[in-house]
């Protein structure tokens, strides 16, 4: 026999825990018959089981899942909702700079628009002069302004009377062109002024009309045939008239000089302006280099 | 563990995790909660939870949330909390020596107290009792033991006071 009066306890406490086996429980109960003193205490062991109490838990429907709950999104819809960061790379074209760039390119091209834009604007007007040039040359008369129309020619004259004009005169002139017509007199009185002073004979009395005469007079004194030239002078007034109306017909004065840019607009007089004052002090610095 | 199988367990086992942990605790609101979390956590692992283990399971993460509550909540009387789980108790077993042996349980060490409650009310074997509480077997057996004596000796000391 296993259990004696030395592990009865053990065998009690297994008993009332429940893990002895069932011979193990015939055992211990015939051993408890054997020894009523012991019963007592086998007895207490046995007030020490709780009986099982009730107890609910109420609130179950805080528990309970439904189908509705596993509902989820496919993770190929998820992954489209997914966000993610990207590190913004800081390459050489940065915004300041690429304002810098910009602004310079946008200054390169009104500069370069500008320059282009008067190139051709004063090769189209050589080219009209030349032509208008060819004209009077076949116009004139070969025996009294042959001389005159030399000179005009090597001089590349503007205008008709500016090449009328041109004798012992620089090419200066003949770029002013923006002077109006009305003018002419003044201007060729001063031109003849200086004209007068370059030639020999000073004593001419000069009048705004009578420029043609004006230069014949100074042919009739440097030339020995003053008589024929004065006729021939005579002649010339004619053709001179029927020039002017000739030219009369092209219109350079009101020309549109405004440069577009985009959406700007450049008044061109403007430009042309500060460009002549900046030619302006860079030959005056070149005059006083030189000097 | 389908949505069947644990509405299941909800109906099986919430009553006893419950009963287990007020009994410790002595307190429903705190023992709802954790119920509630165990019940949470079965949820959340039921594809790796079998349904013949959710019981077990179910005791083990509540003992555990139990052992974090009781830690953070010393300065509670266990005794007092007891009494006032007494009065919602629905048992008709209102004898004396009941309430002597209920006293006397909340005298013992949390974890005898366990060891006892899950014997007597769950019925869990010795190795059961040890995979929830995480103990060995023979650490099971020696701790019920040492309170079941504990428990004899005190019911033994009221009836000879009493007499």
């Amino acid at each position: 026999m296993k259990i004696n009066t030395q592990n009865y306890e053990s065998y009690c406490l297994l008993y009332i825990d429940n893990e002895l086996s069932a011979a193990d429980r015939m055992e211990l109960e015939l051993f408890m018959q054997a020894h009523p003193t012991l019963a007592n205490e086998f007895a207490a062991l046995q007030q020490t089981v709780l009986t099982p109490e009730t107890l609910l838990f109420e609130d179950k429907a805080i528990l309970y899942r439904y189908d509705e709950m596993e509902a989820s999104l496919p993770s190929s819809f998820k992954q489209s909702l997914y966000r993610q960061e990207t590190k913004v790379v800081e390459g050489f074209f940065t915004n300041q700079r690429m304002i810098g760039i910009a602004s310079i390119a946008a200054l390169l091209l009104l500069f370069l628009g500008y320059k282009i834009y008067f190139t051709n604007q004063v090769i189209h007007k050589n080219e009209i002069v030349q032509n208008d040039n060819h004209q009077i040359i076949n116009k004139k008369n070969t025996d009294s302004v042959s001389v005159k129309t030399s000179i005009d020619i090597e001089n590349k004259p503007l205008t008709k009377y500016k090449s009328e004009m041109a004798v012992g005169v620089s090419n200066k002139l003949f770029i002013n062109e923006k002077l109006p017509l009305q003018k002419e007199p003044n201007f060729i009185q001063q031109e003849t002024k200086t004209i007068d002073a370059t030639i020999t004979t000073p004593t001419i009395n000069l009048k705004p009309i009578e420029t043609e005469t004006n230069i014949s007079a100074i042919a009739e004194n440097s030339s020995p045939n003053r008589t024929e030239n004065t006729n021939a002078n005579l002649n010339n007034t004619d053709n001179q008239i029927e020039e002017e109306e000739n030219y009369n017909k092209i219109n350079t004065d009101e020309h549109d000089r405004t440069i577009y840019i985009a959406n700007f607009e450049i008044d061109g007089d403007k430009l042309r302006g500060i460009s002549r004052r900046f030619n302006a002090l860079f030959k005056r610095n070149k005059n006083e280099k030189q000097k | 563990m389908t949505v069947q199988d644990f509405n299941n367990c909800v109906d099986n086992y919430s009553d006893g995790v419950y009963r287990f942990i007020v009994k410790n605790i002595g307190h429903e609101a705190d023992a709802q909660d954790i119920v509630q979390t165990a019940f949470e956590k079965l949820w959340i692992n039921r594809d790796k939870v079998e349904t013949e283990k959710a019981k077990s399971y179910l005791f083990t993460v509540a003992y555990h949330q139990m052992i974090d509550h009781i830690r953070k909540d010393k300065k509670k009387s266990t005794t007092d909390n007891f009494e006032e789980v007494k009065a919602h108790t629905q048992t008709s077993n209102n004898s004396e020596l009941k309430q002597i042996l209920l006293r006397a349980i909340n005298e013992l060490n949390p974890t005898q107290k366990s060891l006892v409650l899950l014997k007597d009310y769950e019925g869990y074997s010795y190795q059961e009792i040890g995979e929830i509480m995480n103990l060995s077997e023979s650490q099971v057996k020696v701790y019920l033991h040492r309170a079941r004596l504990i428990l004899k000796g005190k019911l033994i000391h009221v009836q000879k006071m009493s007499a």
